[in-house]
């Protein structure tokens, strides 16, 4: 029998209310956070260090966030391990230093139910064949973004200079949706001279960084390249941007850096010194409040900087070291060093 | 200001000639040890300039490591450097090229000044920002002191990854002793011919250890100083310390500590922190208070934190500041439980006497004394004057 809590929020995804959205918004929060409060225990202790508990927060905005970090520190489940239907990891890090987002079965569906419906609504338009640079979902079984387009229903997953790729594209005669990493889409430009001319309607969507697998490509080039080098104009590229940590995503339109998230994702701005939320208009990190992280924890504090606009977020990226570095080895450091020798 | 290719050439020519006529060792050593001598005059100009100083630190903090180098400096104990490694009449490399580290305002000093104790000259890349002010204060004194010595001595600056000036500063140096990340010093490694030697000092890590019996408010008061000191960004500043005994021990140090940083950050004021560092402390913080069993103690201004872990291994810091206190069994366990960090391992500081336990430490000091080596410290466990000397190691008849 499906859980009462976990249906209100399938509903509250799949249709969003005309009316009062922020108030179901808010008290389907507040039950959430109840469940993730009594069911995980690390982030149980987070909230009691700072005297929350589910009978004192009121707003969602003072449900406590967990740091990304958290998800690389602990197993932030709320069912035992071994019931877990699916774990997500980071990209771009190896080993103990992965995250690791659990998902239970009712999870899982919930987290598809949310992707596909948060596509829909940011990319009405787009055509329906749908080809994925990037790994497919079986070789892959722990990226989030291969599941996501598997879920999605990609028909193609183009993958390390798929030698296939380039001659596949010239032989299209419906539009296509290309829809994969920042570098998998520079790998491909670097692998041939060839230009292509998709048909119109094909759309291109970007995602990720380009984590040394790629040479790096200013954001405005990369999206220059997609029309030069496949034809598709600047108003058929999209962004999307997303993390393992979090279940849902935010999609943007070409290099703009203002991204927008769906109905059931709130986000605010915190001012890293103060800690108290940013003031309007200047840039604060991102934290998220997402109802599709079921199984872990909906309050999620990011290490990238961004100011609110009245549709979503400016994206700066992560915050910049300001702080001039010394000879010390940091916690980043001693993994990546221990990951490489 | 940045420089152009063809100036660092045309520094390193001069370098060269400055090379053909300069001062023999023991001039090098009588003028640094009346280049010291004035540093410690309080009204000496250089001081007082060098007490104006900020950023990247305050002057209380360079003040701690810089007394500990002025006392190496003295004509005893510069030859003892010398004789320890029978550099006595030993010439170094002609030119070396050094690459200079982001907020270790001493670090020029040093590395120049064990270049000219074997008669090489200097090719400085000082760090952008505001510690390269340091580096220009050591030449300006020195050309006051003595200027052969300051001839011997050129100071550049230019943005950390410029491939050109690297491949310039690479190609003109006879030996580049490089510090920095790993990725920096592979990156420089790769761009010396084959006919310049290179050494790199990478990032490392330090912890403290208090053995049982000890004094623990003295141990806390010299800990607290250590991590405050540079912002606990040196590779000499201690990330855990830990602490022979038990749970109750640990605690017990561990709000000792807690109390004493409170003090001493008194002594050490910094600017409110940036955004990415206050981030990364609240960040420990969060992660710290997510944890089954641990304590925390922390101040507002995000300066200090202290986490009391069970944890046996050592626990590495993000730096800015947060500290990890971890118990210790006994001291046999030691080993074990720094094994972890035993290939990256720079110092520690021991409360008590124990220092056959400390394997790979390049240098083993009382608390409070964790940024203040003597110039004779092996860094990374590398010889002092002799890596100087790589591959063109000869008997000199002028030094």
């Amino acid at each position: 029998m499906p859980n009462a809590l976990l249906q209100r929020i399938a509903d509250f995804i799949t249709h969003a209310p005309a009316q009062d959205a922020d108030a179901v918004f808010e008290s389907l929060a507040l039950q959430l956070f109840a469940k993730q409060y009594a069911l995980v225990p690390p982030y149980r202790r987070l909230c009691d260090a700072n005297g929350v508990t589910p009978e004192t927060v009121r707003r969602w905005q003072d449900i406590p966030a967990v740091p990304a970090a958290a998800f690389k520190a602990f197993d932030l489940s709320c069912v035992p391990l071994d019931m877990a239907a699916a774990v997500f990891h980071s990209s771009g890090t190896t080993g103990a230093a992965a995250s690791r987002h659990y998902f239970d079965t009712e999870g899982l569906s919930l987290y598809e139910t949310s992707l596909r419906v948060g596509f829909r609504e940011a990319l009405p338009e787009c055509p329906p064949k749908l080809w994925a640079l990037m790994p497919d979902p079986a070789a892959a079984p722990n990226s989030s973004l291969s599941h996501m387009l598997g879920a999605l229903g990609a028909e193609r997953f183009c993958w390390d200079a798929d030698a296939a790729l380039a001659g596949a594209l010239t032989e299209l005669t419906e539009p296509v949706m290309l829809f994969g990493t920042a570098f998998a889409f520079v790998q491909l430009f670097d692998g041939t001279s060839k230009n292509w001319r998709l048909p119109e309607g094909s759309v291109v969507i970007e995602t990720g960084g380009f984590k040394g697998r790629s040479r790096e490509v200013p954001r405005d080039e990369l999206y220059g390249l997609f029309e030069a080098r496949l034809g598709v104009p600047l108003a058929q590229c999209h962004s999307e941007y997303g993390m393992s940590e979090m279940a849902s995503q935010f999609y943007g339109h070409g290099p703009n850096p203002e991204k927008r998230g769906p109905h059931w994702v709130r986000t605010c701005t915190i001012d890293a010194e103060t800690g108290e939320d940013s003031l309007p208009g200047t840039p604060g990190l991102l934290r998220h409040y997402d109802l599709a992280n079921w199984n872990s924890v909906l309050a999620l504090q990011t290490q990238d900087s961004g100011t609110l606009t009245p549709a979503g977020f400016i994206l700066h990226g992560r915050a910049p070291d300001a702080e001039v570095r010394g000879c010390s080895l940091t916690v980043e450091e001693l993994w990546t060093s221990r990951s490489a020798s | 200001m940045d420089i152009t290719v063809r100036e660092l050439e045309h520094a390193a020519s001069r370098l060269r000639s400055a090379h053909l006529s300069r001062p023999s060792q023991a001039d090098v050593v009588a003028a640094l040890s009346d280049f010291a001598e004035r540093w410690r005059e309080p009204s000496y100009p250089f001081r007082r300039s060098a007490e104006q100083l900020t950023d990247p630190f305050p002057f209380a903090m360079v003040m701690v490591s810089l007394d500990a180098l002025l006392e190496s400096l003295t004509p005893e104990r510069l030859w003892a450097v010398i004789d320890s490694e029978q550099m006595r009449g030993v010439s170094g490399c002609p030119v070396v090229g050094h690459v200079i580290a982001g907020n270790t305002p001493l670090l020029s000093w040093v590395s120049v000044i064990r270049a000219l104790l074997v008669g090489s000259t200097s090719l400085v890349k000082l760090p952008s920002g505001p510690a390269a002010a340091w580096g220009h204060l050591f030449h300006q004194s020195l050309a006051d002191v003595a200027p052969k010595l300051a001839d011997c001595v050129a100071l550049l600056e230019w943005p950390g990854g410029t491939m050109d000036l690297d491949i310039a500063l690479c190609t003109n140096a006879d030996l580049v002793m490089a510090h920095g990340s790993d990725a920096t010093l592979l990156s420089l490694q790769a761009r010396c011919p084959g006919q310049t030697s290179f050494v790199g000092y990478g990032h490392r890590v330090s912890f403290g250890l208090v053995t049982a019996g000890n004094g623990v408010a003295e141990a806390a008061a010299g800990f607290a100083r250590d991590a405050l000191l540079y912002d606990q960004g040196g590779c000499l500043s201690p990330q855990t310390i830990f602490v022979e005994g038990g749970w109750p021990e640990t605690t017990d140090f561990a709000a000792k500590l807690a109390q004493a940083l409170a003090e001493a950050v008194l002594l050490y004021p910094l600017p409110v922190r940036a955004a990415s560092a206050a981030s990364t402390v609240r960040e420990a913080r969060l992660l710290a208070s997510m944890e089954e069993g641990a304590r925390l103690w922390s101040d507002v201004a995000l300066r200090w934190t202290v986490v009391a872990r069970s944890q046996r291994e050592f626990v590495p810091s993000p730096t800015f500041g947060v500290i990890t206190v971890q118990p210790l069994a006994t001291l046999a366990d030691l080993p074990e439980a720094i094994a972890p960090v035993s290939a990256f391992l720079q110092g520690c500081a021991v409360a008590g006497d124990v220092h056959d336990y400390i394997p790979n430490a390049s240098y083993v000091c009382r608390p409070g004394e964790m940024q203040a080596p003597p110039l004779s410290w092996r860094q990374d466990g590398q010889d002092v004057l002799r890596v100087l000397t790589r591959g063109r190691q000869h008997e000199d008849p002028r030094l």
